[in-house]
């Protein structure tokens, strides 16, 4: 329990708590976020089952952590490289049939796409809730806040997964061509850049980094078929906050959710954390509407 | 002509066939006839675990009581059919379902496991010619406060939980309660009630912080604040797995104190899920279903999972119970297809005892509750469970409940409680 030190000190540590939740909270956003603005904002594929690879890749863990006996980190390796796949025949069988076909036509097929996908893993694996064992149970207390191993675990996990991919997409050549391909698709043909090919890498990335983002998380939490239908919605509303295709705008949109729904759930209700998060997007997009950190469209 | 001629063969051909292939109902062979018992429920969706566990119950029944030969009204034999149709807790959905299972099924009753869903079936079930029987499945008074004639609800009021599990925790000596319940109808009528009888015992509710239980798996935010409260006991509850998280989110966040599960929460389900009680050191709720002090409790338990291969609930065993009590209503109401009849005939339905049921239901009470005792238990600071009472809610006074004790027998250590209600809920 929060130490009973005077009124402003407790105050000041309720606060810090809550800012601790919402960074835990803002880094697993912030990561799901980071993949679906790079199949959204460069590819321009709106992937509304993001949020259910997300779910998959904490059942493919949950499966290989219980079934086939694998450890924490093993599993989570392993679902990054099993969605990656996954990932990549998505985008081969879904999307890219429909690549120059009217916008409405992947809108429907993401739609159907999640529900095959939510639906099967209630057929196959239940309803019910599963739990994968905690790896570090075990708290700690620092400058009074009381946090778990694990919530800093994702913390920490999350800032080296957002390293890991800049410097992935500043630094190598294959990352190169996804910028490429982002800022200019007909140039980047033109120059040699095999367009095929860099569309099922950006999945590939896009899912197993969900895929990284719902193992860190799962031993917290709970997996469930359903787990993953919100949180979609929610990176959506994080990338256009953040600006279409803007890196820097999902990672800090993705914290600033986290933080909001923790600091108004935590002093004013959490019965309306939902709405901060939506409240927070129209007013963001009535004062700008390209985002925090869009690029006027011409 | 000769083209029409063939045609005319061909459809003559495709007829026989279809006479003769047409797969003769084993029922309708033996003259038996069938009843659809309707289920409306969350299948799919954020509930969909606990709407899955009432219908298995109900299903269970169903499956031992058509081999055992159905029920028999004046000599005519009848099977029980049930057809399942998802609502996903959308009261709309709910009430169009209702609408099917009675234009197209003919069905005399339908279960349902959701208060906001109920409460728009009770808007229909009444109209002139289309009545059908509700089967309610939901411990919230008001349902019986509608004052719906063809309902029968399932669970005990969760009215008999406040008042159990307050008295429990003022036992205790905790005075400083903080809550963090699920959402919705039946979460925030919980909070109501128990911060009336917590407060009238002159105990103090430092924080409200309900959350959604279906959507969120994060509660560290209303957490945090209730805590600060520093309060010695927490109520929570919702469903069963979220509430696991609370559990163990509050003690990850440093709450030494203990819990107060409502009744949607359930104990047995939380160890499951925690891999034991060591996180819900002194928590007071509902009793492990399987402890049910009855002699046929154990072998049902065992019976479900290995048909089931899922852990037993109290959805499982009291819709189980339910469904039986509504076929004997059909039998002593001599009717399976007018739900007037039947519902009238539910008291001649009872007892179902435990020689034969996993719990007792001992009537019904004028207001349409089935009878059936609150299970508590508690588990102690080194997470050892205590033994179970069962707390009766029915009688009007002490020495009904004592000629009742006297003569109702309970199987190992629990015990009886009595709360006498003032209305009925």
């Amino acid at each position: 329990m929060l130490p009973a030190t005077p009124a402003d000190g407790k105050c000041m540590h309720l606060f810090l708590q809550q800012v601790f939740n919402g960074v835990m909270l803002g880094s697993t956003y912030a990561i799901v976020a980071l993949g679906l603005t790079l199949v959204f904002g460069i590819l321009n594929v709106p992937n509304f089952a993001h949020g259910h690879l997300y779910m998959l890749g904490a059942y493919v863990s949950f499966f290989l952590m219980t079934l086939y006996g694998f450890g924490f980190w093993t599993a989570l390796i392993a679902s990054m490289v099993i969605l990656a796949l996954v990932g990549i025949l998505i985008e081969r069988v879904v999307y890219r049939p429909l690549r120059d076909k009217p916008h409405i036509n992947s809108f429907i097929s993401a739609v159907g796409a999640l529900m095959i996908l939510e639906t099967s893993v209630i057929v196959f694996w239940g309803p019910q809730g599963r739990r994968i064992p905690n790896p570090y149970p075990g708290t700690v207390e620092l400058l009074g806040i009381t946090m778990t191993y694990q919530r800093l675990l994702v913390i920490m996990a999350a800032i080296v997964l957002i390293a890991l991919l800049q410097i992935f997409i500043k630094k190598t050549t294959p990352g190169t061509t996804i910028e490429a391909v982002a800022q200019n698709r007909e140039g980047a043909m033109l120059v040699g850049v095999n367009v095929n090919w860099v569309s099922s890498l950006t999945f590939a990335i896009s899912t197993a980094t969900a895929a990284a983002a719902a193992c860190l998380v799962a031993p917290i939490f709970m997996i469930s078929p359903t787990m993953g239908a919100l949180l979609g919605m929610k990176a959506f509303v994080i990338v256009i906050l953040g600006g279409l295709g803007s890196i820097p705008g999902a990672i800090l949109g993705g914290y600033i959710l986290g933080l909001l729904e923790a600091i108004g759930g935590g002093y004013l209700s959490a019965a309306y954390k939902d709405v901060y998060a939506f409240g927070a997007l129209i007013l963001i997009l009535s004062i700008r509407p390209t985002g925090l950190f869009g690029r006027e469209v011409s | 002509m000769k083209g029409s001629k063939r045609f005319a063969g061909f459809v003559l051909f495709l007829a026989v066939a279809l006479v003769t292939v047409w797969p003769a109902s084993d029922a309708a062979a033996q003259g038996v006839k069938e009843v659809v018992i309707g289920y409306t429920g969350p299948i799919s969706g954020v509930a969909a675990e606990y709407g899955q566990d009432c219908l298995n119950g109900i299903a269970m029944a169903v499956n031992e009581i058509n081999p055992a030969g159905g029920v028999t009204i004046k000599g005519q034999k009848y099977q029980f059919k049930l057809v399942k149709f998802d609502d996903m807790i959308d009261p709309t959905q709910a009430v169009n379902n209702c609408r099917r299972f009675r234009d197209q099924y003919k069905a005399p009753a339908v279960f349902n496991p959701v208060f906001n869903t109920l409460a728009a079936m009770a808007k229909i079930n009444e109209e002139k010619g289309n009545e059908f029987l509700i089967m309610a499945y939901t411990s919230t008074p008001k349902v019986i406060g509608i004052g719906n004639k063809l309902l029968a609800a399932i669970p005990p009021p969760f009215t008999v939980y406040v008042k159990s599990f307050a008295d429990v925790a003022w036992g205790k000596g905790w005075r400083k309660a903080a809550m963090v319940v699920t959402l919705g109808a039946y979460g925030d009528e919980w909070r109501h009630a128990f911060k009336e009888y917590w407060e009238k015992k002159g105990g103090q509710i430092t924080a409200d912080k309900p959350a959604n239980y279906y959507t969120e798996t994060d509660f560290s935010a209303p957490l945090t604040a209730a805590l600060a409260t520093q309060p010695d006991v927490l109520l929570i509850g919702g469903p069963s797995a979220s509430t696991a998280l609370v559990i163990e989110q509050a003690r990850g966040l440093g709450f030494k104190g203990g819990f107060i599960l409502i009744d949607q929460a359930k104990m047995d389900y939380i160890d499951n899920i925690l891999k034991g009680t060591k996180l819900m050191g002194n928590t007071i709720g509902v009793a492990a279903v399987a402890l049910s002090p009855t002699v046929t409790a154990p072998a049902f338990e065992k019976k479900y999972k290995s048909i089931y291969k899922r852990m037993l609930t109290w959805e499982v065993s009291l819709n189980y119970d339910a469904m039986y009590a509504l076929s004997r209503a059909m039998v002593a109401a001599g009717t399976v297809e007018d739900p007037i009849a039947i519902r009238a005939a539910f008291p001649k339905a009872f007892p179902l005892t435990g020689d034969k049921f996993p719990v007792e239901y001992w009537g019904i009470t004028p207001g349409g509750r089935m009878e059936i005792a609150g299970s508590v238990q508690t588990i102690d600071q080194a997470g050892k469970y205590g033994p179970v009472k069962l707390v009766v809610y029915w009688f009007k006074t002490e020495k009904e409940f004592n000629q009742f004790t006297a003569q109702a027998t309970l199987v190992g250590n629990a015990t009886w409680g009595f709360f006498k209600f003032e209305k009925d809920e």
